[in-house]
């Protein structure tokens, strides 16, 4: 029965693997192969909307400055343009900062959350409370976006059916260490192939938070971002694709960012990550399955996109099995053969296939010898899945308890510690 | 012994793939952050201006008449000159940077050419770019391999190529049958030789700006707008869209299909469809035209306004007929052509 259980629950992880195999695999061949599907960045408009910009902050005295200027810097019409900073909590020199901005320029507005709740979701909405544009941009601070990119981010609602438009995300201290080289491989193949082949198809390139923008109706629609939530764009991108709005993505509106530069932030990042889309997977995880109005493409590329952060526990829970049933002394299936099979599919396709489409997205990016760290991946990946799980565990105890997730910001390179 | 051959093996099966990873690391001969421009702005003059900042960065340091290197690479070379007349089937094989007027025969040959005052070339030319700080004019037939760009009106005769682009800071008048990929003028008239086809007055440039990027206000179920009526709403439809003759939309239309908009109809926001659009004679679309396939600008066709420069942009091909008229930019990444209608 035991024996059964577990060759049943290993065949399930296998089929599940091979789905985001072969999803990794036709999102890769539409990046190199297929007519490329354009954002509206090309747009010619001397007639743009109203901007807000939202930038939350805790504790940013080291990147506050550089965010700020760079948005200033921007080609956006001065007088369309209000830009929202939003003093979180902060105990370092960002409020400082802010009040020296806003004496010099009256677009800028600085916003201090004043109740006791802190976080991200609960700081935009404090911002979008005061924000006066029905088009409103979000970056975070650590951020510095190029002179067009709010230009080319705002172009993208002349689709009467766009909700929220994403730009791509591209790190700046790629040079510091073997992590941030690693991280920046991961974020060139997230975007540069799998948001960009996402978008190509139609299905749900997601609105990540940092680069890019929604309409507010849609927020005011949603009640604002849950307070509660570690992963509002997500939160936001299944709220958008199930009320039948659109994400656009814009793979030319580049913005760089910082990524962590140790193990430990990493982890914590992964960590945070995780537990926010996990909860905003089981609570949509039906819903997205069943709206109406979206394909079985859509519904399966929302499904697999909430699921993604419950793969590793599951790979993890695949490995088990197949341990288990070695030292019970039953080969799984059909003897040996389908065994190596299993380790095969793990190894090359499972583990592996997003690396795919990474080799591919530095390809695309010129970065031919960056490709010779692509075996170090693979020491990546049981690091990201440890940290993946315990998100994984720390969400199932919050809904199993109640329990509300505290927020805990990723260090910057240049400060202390900045734990909330 | 065998024991260790194995854990040696299977030591050299870990390793080896590593070390080229290893070297990159040691060596470190792509460790920087991807590049980005960050001064970086959308402009569709870039080609234009950024020549002559650099042939005007090596002519200050020139005088008339001497020639100099420009691209060491490419070994080519750059002459200022005060002037030039080229006579039929001449050559010039210098890029040219000329103080005043260039005039050229026809079948001429040239390579970059930048000149600050007028310039006029015959039928039939060849030339790799062209750059004018006055009005510029082009004969039927021509064949340019990467664009021309003219601070004042810019003129293509018919039959020809126009390369990768072609911009004037201000009217862009394009002959029939003439092949493209980006045009952009204020406006981009097709065929015509001078004035641009009048504007009906409607709605405010608050209004239209309102629209263009308003998002579902009150959408509005029907796919067709019927003949003569107006609507106030975006029109959303997974199918195809249909603008009847001389109705109005004061909305956007966003559709799975094509889009056709009726003989003189107008439409006051954006157009964007997952197919074609076909904008029929005499009317008018106020916003942005985006299709994923193909855009058609019958005769009598406009797009934007003097005011408001949009964008026409037609994923696999752009159809302009004679008569047509855009305000901003046209752009395809496909096949763009100018024809003549049917009467």
């Amino acid at each position: 029965m035991v024996v059964t259980i577990l060759q049943i629950w290993l065949a399930f992880v296998i089929a599940v693997m091979v789905v985001y195999t072969i999803r990794h695999w036709i999102f890769t061949f539409s990046r190199v192969y297929s007519r490329q599907r354009v954002s509206f960045a090309d747009a010619y408009d001397e007639d743009l909307p109203m901007l807000s910009v939202l930038v939350p902050m805790h504790n940013e005295q080291a990147v506050a400055a550089q965010c700020l200027d760079a948005i200033l810097a921007s080609d956006y019409p001065a007088e369309k343009l209000e830009i929202l900073p939003i003093d979180d909590h902060s105990e370092d020199e960002t409020a400082v900062i802010l009040a020296r901005y806003a004496a010099r320029n009256p677009r800028v507005k600085p916003v201090r959350v004043d109740q006791k709740e802190r976080g991200k979701s609960n700081a935009l909405n404090v911002g979008l409370a005061h924000a006066q544009a029905q088009i409103v941009l979000v970056f975070d601070a650590d951020y510095t976006p190029g002179r067009g990119v709010l230009r080319a981010l705002a172009k993208g609602f002349i689709d009467p059916e766009v909700g929220a438009v994403m730009g791509r995300v591209v790190p700046r201290n790629t040079s510091r260490n073997m992590l941030t080289r690693l991280l920046s491989m991961e974020r060139a193949g997230g975007y540069q192939v799998d948001q960009q082949a996402r978008y190509n198809f139609d299905l749900l390139p997601q609105y990540g938070g940092t680069v890019g923008g929604f309409r507010r109706r849609l927020l005011d629609e949603i009640g604002g971002f849950d307070p509660r939530s570690l992963a509002e764009d997500t939160e936001l991108t299944v709220s958008i694709f199930r009320r039948g709005w659109k994400v656009v993505y814009d793979n030319r509106a580049e913005c760089y960012e910082e990524v962590p530069e140790t193990w430990p932030a990493r982890f914590g990042q992964l960590r945070r990550w995780s537990r926010g889309h996990n909860a905003v997977a089981s609570s949509n995880l039906l819903g997205v399955l069943t709206t109406k109005g979206l394909s079985f493409a859509q519904r399966l590329d929302g499904a697999l996109l909430l699921l993604c952060y419950a793969v590793p526990p599951l790979l993890l829970s695949g490995w088990l099995a197949a341990l288990l049933l070695f030292l019970m002394g039953h080969m799984p299936f059909a003897g040996g053969i389908a065994l190596a099979f299993a380790v095969v599919l793990y190894n090359a396709f499972g583990n592996f296939a997003p690396v795919y489409q990474i080799a591919t997205a530095e390809v695309l990016d010129g970065s031919t010898k960056r490709l010779y760290l692509l075996p170090f991946l693979f020491y990546m990946f049981p690091f990201n899945s440890w940290a993946i799980t315990t998100g994984w565990v720390d969400s199932i105890g919050d809904f199993v308890k109640s329990r509300r997730p505290g927020w805990e910001k990723t260090k910057r390179s240049d400060m202390g510690a900045t734990k909330a | 012994m065998s024991e260790w051959l194995i854990y040696l093996v299977f030591a050299v099966f870990i390793v080896l793939p590593m070390l080229p990873g290893l070297l990159e690391m040691l060596s470190r001969k792509d460790d920087g952050a991807l590049p980005i421009d960050e001064n970086y702005t959308r402009d569709p003059r870039y080609l234009g201006k950024s020549l002559r900042e650099k042939v005007r960065a090596l002519a200050d340091k020139a005088a008339v008449g001497v020639r100099m290197q420009f691209l060491a690479r490419r070994r080519e070379y750059a002459r200022v000159v005060s002037g030039l007349e080229l006579p039929d089937n001449g050559r010039y094989e210098d890029v040219l940077l000329s103080r005043g007027a260039v005039v050229a025969g026809k079948g001429v040959t040239l390579l970059d050419v930048y000149a600050e005052g007028k310039v006029a070339i015959g039928a039939n030319a060849r030339l790799r770019t062209l750059a004018a700080d006055d009005d510029a004019s082009i004969g039927g037939g021509v064949s340019l391999q990467r664009w021309a760009d003219a601070e004042r009106d810019l003129t293509v005769g018919p039959d020809g190529d126009l390369g990768q682009s072609a911009s004037s800071a201000q009217r862009l008048t394009v002959g029939s049958n003439v092949t493209f990929k980006r045009l952009f003028g204020r406006p981009v008239v097709v065929g015509a030789s001078s004035g641009a086809p009048a504007l009906p007055p409607v709605g405010a440039p608050e209004r239209v700006a309102m629209i263009a990027y308003g998002g579902r206000d009150h959408v509005v179920s029907a796919h067709d707008v019927p003949e003569g009526e107006t609507l106030d709403g975006d029109v959303i439809a997974s199918g195809t869209v249909r603008v009847g003759a001389k109705a109005t939309l004061k909305g956007s239309v966003k559709s799975g299909g094509d889009i056709t908009i009726g003989p003189g109809a107008r439409v006051l926001g954006n157009l964007v469809a997952r197919g074609s659009v076909l904008i029929d004679r005499g009317a008018v679309v106020f916003g942005h035209v985006f299709a994923d396939e193909r855009v058609t600008l019958e005769p009598g066709a406009v797009v934007g306004t003097v005011d408001l420069p949009k964008t026409a942009y037609g994923g696999r091909s752009m159809r302009l007929a004679v008569g047509s008229c855009i305000y901003g930019w046209v752009i395809t990444e496909g096949d763009g052509e100018t024809f003549v209608a049917d009467a």
